[in-house]
């Protein structure tokens, strides 16, 4: 005989789970804070004159440089070629410029000596001499906070939103139950950001809290369809709160992973694949995704079965309710 | 519907999704001299920074990737500008940061080695100016960094039109000023605001600052006037009726607007003209930001003008490279082609209804991104990822519905009606509620989750019209070819147990 899955059983578990990582991310959050990544990057930019001077050289300047670096023990991450443009009739004006990223980890001294030494090779060599210059850069980010905040808020109007018409939809019941979802999804994120030491951008631990409630909405309301669905059904009827939305709930795993297998699999390949501040996004976006899976399926159905349990009753006995003169008569 | 009917009808459908698709994709020569040919849409299509784009036609338009320039504040040189003249240079400038940039020593460095207390608190008014000035033009890909401690470098995307005005105008620090005169130039010109005297106040307690509105699809520049200035104003163009003048708005004595007065100006400013809706908020954004940052005595100058190729590095096989557009294009592809073939073997025949249906919708949005326009980037391929994936799991959605009221002894005709009119609400409820988040989105948020839910707002829509009209209506002219319905979609009647 297999087992039920009954979720209003394991509801303890689940605040408790729930709040041991609420609590503990808390701490480290006060102690630590979150581990935001350096918005530091370093270049090493070296200028041509791609039409006067090293016409198609272009690709062997690039040999000699990335062989100057790997002498001199810096790697780059990231090569791109700019190229210049007049500012009155943006056009090109020929000059090039081939700009190297580096990791914000790399020695400042050690990318000073690498771009000077790249500089006497490259003015050594006839086919390049004085036409080319080199250059070192330390950029540090700036963050456009309204964004981040504003796109917080956004999708928290969003979920709220959403709440709402799950609760004329699918009953108010379901409305709480997804709230309750929605707060925990929100909170356990920011906490496993804490916790895991995960780095973010300064703006990401906002970003994921309302990316974690909208994902939360989403699962919850794809489960409220299907309970709605399913509670039609005469074989449920014979149920009690607890064994129907454990039997409902048991029944769209398999739906709800085939959206969020593939989903989830597109976000790990593009952000492995990807480069800085795209794969800072693509793979920690994971965690408000597991997060959401973990309350849909199993803290917002646990928080249902009280509740569903609750608004049963009050519904029947609205139903049974004739007024205290008819039932005198009945009785008589 | 009879056989014919049907036939022609999908024919008629069919030609259609092939024409948009050669529209929306195909390049191909026209004129027949090997150097003209047509653009499809999605080239059109903007590209926001972070993708590749494309050069065609006379006029090498580009169409993704990134401008970016340096701003040096006054007093700071670049390693470039130095070499250009080293030796009057020389003895005035002091190398920072290993040569990375040279610091002029009396103006940066006040005659000793490092940048003035004075210099680093002024050069932070700027970097803040200039945050505000390009955090408001809450423009996806812009990207502001400090370079070298004494520089700032700023990256705006190249669908942005008005990028270059962006760059010159934001590169323009301080006070804003008014000035009224006879002569189209702004050097013969007497200024008026803040008035000239032994108690000078600042400008904004004259103007009180400048907004970008737009009425009718004309863009214009309100410049909000206090009572204090609004009565200089007055007085100054009071004879303005008998022999017209010029009023410039300058910053850091920059001219920003420049326009002929013909009558007294006895309210605020409106100008129009030019304008288009980015141009005039730049323009309102300079001024506005000037009055904040108050009377800035550090100039600031515009770098070189650069423009970049896409935020993601090409991958190279052998002698193909691939732009990271490249790879959304494959990977697209590759996608579409998994999901016909899924649907084929799953519903047989009943698969080219989705596959019309897809692409007819693909093109749609091909039509939508160019035509409102939405710039194609990380956002924008998400927010089509998701719709595409809510449109084939629709229809699927209804085929199953369908297939198991088959399954139960109905006609494929009372199948599919009964089929729609079960999950019927289960695709209405999930599109309405994705559009009203994506909507709330796009209202609220900024930048690159603002285009995200814009592009979803559509891409569901769209989604929801073509799996609930669209692609019934498809299905119905399929089976109209079809002598056994069941057959042609795969479905199978379910087998009864004889009692005898």
């Amino acid at each position: 005989m297999t087992k039920r899955f009954l979720p209003g059983k394991l509801l303890p578990v689940w605040i408790a789970v729930s709040a041991v990582l609420i609590v503990a991310g808390v701490v480290l959050f006060s102690i630590f804070g979150f581990h935001y990544a350096s918005p530091e990057k370093k270049t090493i930019e070296i200028g041509y004159d791609a039409v006067v001077y090293i016409e198609n050289k272009e690709d062997a300047l690039a040999e000699k440089c990335e062989a100057s670096f790997s002498q001199n023990g810096v790697s780059f991450t990231d090569k791109r070629t700019e190229r210049e443009l007049d500012v009155s009739y943006v056009s090109e004006t020929g000059n090039y410029l081939l700009v190297y990223t580096f990791s914000s980890a790399t020695d400042d001294a050690k990318l000073q000596t690498a771009a000077s030494k790249l500089a006497e090779t490259l003015q050594a060599d006839p086919e390049f001499g004085t036409a080319v210059s080199v250059t070192a850069h330390v950029m540090e980010g700036e963050h456009f906070y309204e964004a981040s905040w504003r796109a917080a808020v956004a999708l928290a109007v969003a979920a709220i939103v959403a709440l709402v018409y799950v609760g004329f939809r699918f009953g108010w019941a379901n409305a709480i139950a997804g709230l309750v979802a929605c707060v925990n999804d929100t909170l356990l994120t920011l906490s496993v950001f804490a916790l895991a030491r995960i780095p973010v951008y300064a703006y990401g631990p906002v970003l994921f809290a309302g990316i974690a409630a909208v994902f939360s909405v989403l699962l919850w309301f794809v489960q409220c369809m299907r309970m709605r669905e399913n509670f039609k059904d005469p074989a449920y009827t014979s149920l009690t709160a607890q064994e129907a939305v454990g039997l409902s709930v048991a029944g769209s795993w398999k739906l709800v992973l085939c959206f969020l297998v593939p989903l989830a699999a597109v976000f790990a390949v593009l952000g492995l694949v990807a480069s800085g501040g795209l794969r800072l996004f693509l793979l920690p976006v994971l965690v408000p995704l597991a997060v959401s899976v973990y309350s849909s399926f199993l803290l917002a159905p646990a928080v249902l079965v009280p509740l569903k349990s609750k608004f049963d009753k009050m519904r029947s006995s609205r139903k049974k309710y004739v007024g205290k003169k008819k039932a005198t008569e009945a009785q008589e | 519907m009879g056989k014919i009917k049907s036939a022609i009808l999908l024919t008629l459908i069919t030609l259609i999704v092939a024409v948009l698709c050669v529209v929306c994709f195909v390049p191909f020569p026209v004129g027949g001299d090997g150097i003209h040919y047509f653009n499809p849409i999605i080239n059109w299509a903007d590209k926001s920074a972070d993708l590749g784009g494309y050069q065609y036609g006379e006029e090498a338009a580009y169409l993704g990737g990134s401008y970016s320039v340096v701003f040096y504040p006054e007093g700071v040189i670049s390693a470039k500008q130095y070499s250009d003249n080293a030796d009057s240079d020389e003895t005035e400038y002091i190398a920072y940061n290993g040569g990375s940039v040279y610091l002029d020593k009396e103006k940066v460095c006040g005659g000793g080695t490092e940048p003035t207390e004075e210099f680093k608190a002024a050069f932070d008014v700027q970097l803040r100016c200039l945050k505000e000035r390009f955090g408001r033009l809450h423009s996806e890909g812009t990207v502001l960094e400090v370079r070298d401690g004494f520089t700032v470098q700023a990256t705006l995307p190249a669908s942005l039109d008005a990028s270059v005005a962006a760059f010159l105008y934001y590169s323009y620090m301080g006070d804003v000023t008014v000035l009224y005169g006879t002569s189209s130039d702004a050097a013969s010109a007497t200024q008026i605001i803040p008035e000239t005297g032994s108690k000078p106040k600042a400008a904004s307690e004259y103007v009180k600052g400048a907004s970008m509105r737009s009425n009718m699809g004309t863009a214009f520049v309100e410049v909000d006037f206090t009572d204090a200035g609004l009565e200089i104003l007055s007085d100054a163009t009071s004879g303005a009726a008998e022999s017209a003048g010029y009023l410039f708005v300058q910053v850091g004595g920059e001219t920003v607007i420049n326009l002929s007065v013909s009558e007294q100006i006895d309210d605020n400013l409106y100008v129009s003209g030019s304008y288009t809706n980015e141009a005039a908020t730049i323009v309102a954004n300079t001024i506005d930001t000037a009055l904040d940052c108050g009377d800035l005595e550090l100039g600031m100058e515009m770098g070189e003008l650069h423009r970049s190729e896409a935020g993601f590095a090409p991958l190279t096989f052998g002698s193909v490279s691939l732009s990271a557009l490249d790879l959304v294009y494959i990977a697209c592809g590759v996608a579409i082609l998994a999901m016909a073939v899924f649907f084929l073997i799953r519903y047989g025949l009943l698969g080219f209804a989705n596959i019309l249906t897809y692409l007819f919708f693909l093109e749609l949005m091909v039509l939508i991104y160019w035509a409102v326009p939405i710039a194609i980037g990380a956002g924008t391929l998400a927010a089509f990822a998701i719709s595409s994936v809510l449109l084939c799991a629709s229809n699927a959605l209804s085929y199953e519905a369908a297939r198991k009221e088959y399954a139960v002894g109905k006609t494929m005709a009372s199948s599919v009606k009964t089929g729609y009119k079960k999950c019927f609400w289960h695709i209405f409820d999930l599109h309405i509620a994705l559009v009203a988040i994506a909507l709330l989105v796009y209202l609220i948020a900024l930048t690159e989750l603002s285009v995200f839910g814009l592009a979803l707002t559509f891409g569901v829509a769209l989604a929801g019209i073509c799996s609930l009209l669209v692609n019934r209506f498809l299905w119905y002219l399929t089976m109209g070819l079809s002598k056994n319905p069941g057959k042609f979609c795969h479905f199978k009647r379910e087998e009864v147990e004889d009692d005898d």
